[in-house]
């Protein structure tokens, strides 16, 4: 769907200052239907690679390639795309319901349409019964929920997000999370970026992890964790009322496991000893 | 199109609901008081002085809000990444930047009819009678207002806002300037002088053309040719401006 091929870019922010390289030869794609969690660390790039995406900023090389099915004029690929910007500071003297009227205005919704659009997603959103003051009087978990209900009130077929889920209270993460999953079941290409490994775990098949501009991993998670896993099972059984658990390695365990079975102990769970996504993610970075 | 007046409609709401619009009342209420204490000092000529005070007020007003609200336009937006959120949307660079100047100029005209109309009211109180030039005069005003509203847009693309608040100032007191200092001997006489200035009257806008303000208080009348000749100076200067701002804004990284 979008193909990023060895994208580089650098700032030198004084004429007198060596020159830093955000981004170093950085190549991946994203394909349709996938929900793809953009990891790196503050100051690894993402937002840089995102705002080139988002023809915000140019690269010095590279290049960004959509695939003919956004569309194939600027217009047409912007209407297919929905992004959310890191900490966004909404229109203050607008109103929630002006602002996201403006935002459906600008993707050519009827209004009529976009009425009901507004009406369905500041429910679902949770945000309804604020819709009518200004936006100088909202939380940033509220600002948050307006913003995201801009980038999809339009359908798009790309949600591209930078950073969604910081600042919000655990609730509202959860809320966000299953929100995500949700428009990815229903056929939403989903990319964001975070900086916080267990999130992206919890939700993304896949996941692109940078750091220092350069490009360290792309694939699914599943595979990137029993890349690193070892060959140790877990086994839980019950044994004169107690719960014991034992660590067999992979070569023992048909014949541990059959012994149990023999002797008719109750097997609780067996379960492979793999690694978080986070764990890796340090032990990459070191 | 649409979308330039999409962008222009809820720029002009933003902007009407901030504190712009207060100061333009506290402007008024100033205006009110500095024209009477004025024409209470002047000798004979109330009403012209009370004129003259209202017609400056609104001009330099416009001139500052044109300063301050075009050098911050885009650094604002982009600050508040509102900027973003509106360019990930079907829209182009352009369109986004003419709607958001037409929002602003909306600002700048009201601010002109508010405080010219409230001079022109003290000035007709005072005994003054009606002349057609006090609207050319404001008119002309708010052009003068708009050009300096780019000028600020354009030097906030290429430098901070700080140094565009004070390269408009510059601009624009050259602006003002420029053509009485052609006419002083020291620059008729120094070729190396009057060549700069006559490139100064090329590149730079001349702004003392739209100030119709002498006109109405000292000659009461003003040539029709002149009038055109001026609108269609301004609008030429203005358009060639604006398509230079549009062709950096469209290439800028927005970082």
């Amino acid at each position: 769907m979008i193909q990023f091929q060895e994208i580089s870019k650098s700032f030198r922010y004084n004429f007198w200052e060596k020159e830093f390289k955000a981004l170093d030869n950085v190549t991946f794609s994203i394909n349709e239907g996938e929900l793809v969690g953009f990891l790196g660390a503050n100051g690894a790039g993402k937002t840089t690679l995102i705002k080139i995406l988002m023809d915000f900023s140019r690269q010095d090389s590279g290049k960004v390639t959509f695939s003919k099915k956004l569309g194939e004029t600027s217009n047409q690929i912007k209407s297919a795309i929905g992004y959310l910007p890191e900490k966004a500071y909404l229109y203050q003297y607008l109103t929630g319901r002006e602002f996201l009227e403006y935002s459906g205005s600008l993707n050519g919704i009827k209004k009529g349409e976009l009425k009901n659009l507004i009406s369905i997603w500041s429910e679902r959103m949770q945000i309804a019964y604020a819709l009518d003051r200004r936006i100088h009087g909202y939380s940033k978990g509220m600002q948050q929920r307006l913003g995201f209900i801009s980038s999809l009130i339009h359908k798009p077929k790309i949600l591209i997000l930078d950073e969604p889920l910081s600042g919000l209270d655990p609730l509202g993460r959860r809320d966000f999370k299953n929100i995500l999953k949700e428009l990815n079941n229903d056929g939403i290409t989903i990319f964001f970026s975070s900086h916080i490994v267990p999130d992206v775990e919890e939700i993304c098949q896949k996941v692109i992890f940078i750091e220092k501009g350069k490009l360290i991993y792309e694939g699914s998670i599943d595979s990137l964790i029993l890349k690193n896993s070892n060959d140790l099972y877990k086994v839980n059984y019950i044994e004169d009322n107690k719960i014991i658990s034992k660590i067999i390695h992979e070569s023992e365990k048909l014949e541990f496991l059959s012994k149990l079975i023999n002797e008719k102990v109750n097997v609780l769970e067996i379960e492979k000893e793999k690694p978080r996504l986070e764990e890796i993610i340090y032990k990459i970075k070191a | 199109m649409k979308t330039t007046l999409v962008v222009s409609k809820f720029t002009f709401i933003e902007v009407y609901r901030s504190k712009v619009m207060t100061s333009i009342l506290f402007l008024a209420l100033g205006l009110i008081l500095i024209t009477y204490i004025a024409s209470e000092f002047a000798y004979g000529a109330p009403a012209k002085i009370a004129l003259d005070f209202g017609l400056g007020i609104m001009t330099l007003s416009s001139f500052g809000m044109a300063i301050f609200i075009g050098s911050t336009l885009l650094t604002k937006e982009v600050e508040q990444r509102t900027l973003y959120m509106i360019l990930s949307k079907p829209i182009s660079r352009g369109s986004f930047l003419i709607g958001k100047i037409i929002g602003l100029s909306s600002v700048l005209f009201i601010n002109a009819i508010v405080l010219s109309s409230l001079a022109a009211g003290i000035y007709i109180f005072l005994g003054g009678s009606w002349n057609n030039l006090i609207f050319w005069a404001s008119l002309f005003s708010f052009f003068e207002a708009l050009l300096v509203l780019i000028i600020a847009v354009f030097f906030s693309l290429i430098t901070n806002t700080a140094m565009s608040v004070i390269y408009s100032i510059v601009i624009l007191v050259i602006g003002h300037s420029l053509n009485e200092t052609a006419k002083i001997s020291f620059a008729k006489m120094n070729p190396f002088f009057n060549y700069v200035v006559k490139i100064g009257n090329v590149v730079l806008p001349n702004l003392y053309k739209l100030n119709l303000k002498d006109f109405v208080i000292y000659q009461q009348s003003v040539d029709t040719v002149y009038l055109v000749k001026v609108l269609v100076y301004f609008f030429l200067y203005t358009t060639a401006l604006l398509l230079f701002v549009l062709q950096i804004f469209k290439n800028k990284n927005l970082d």
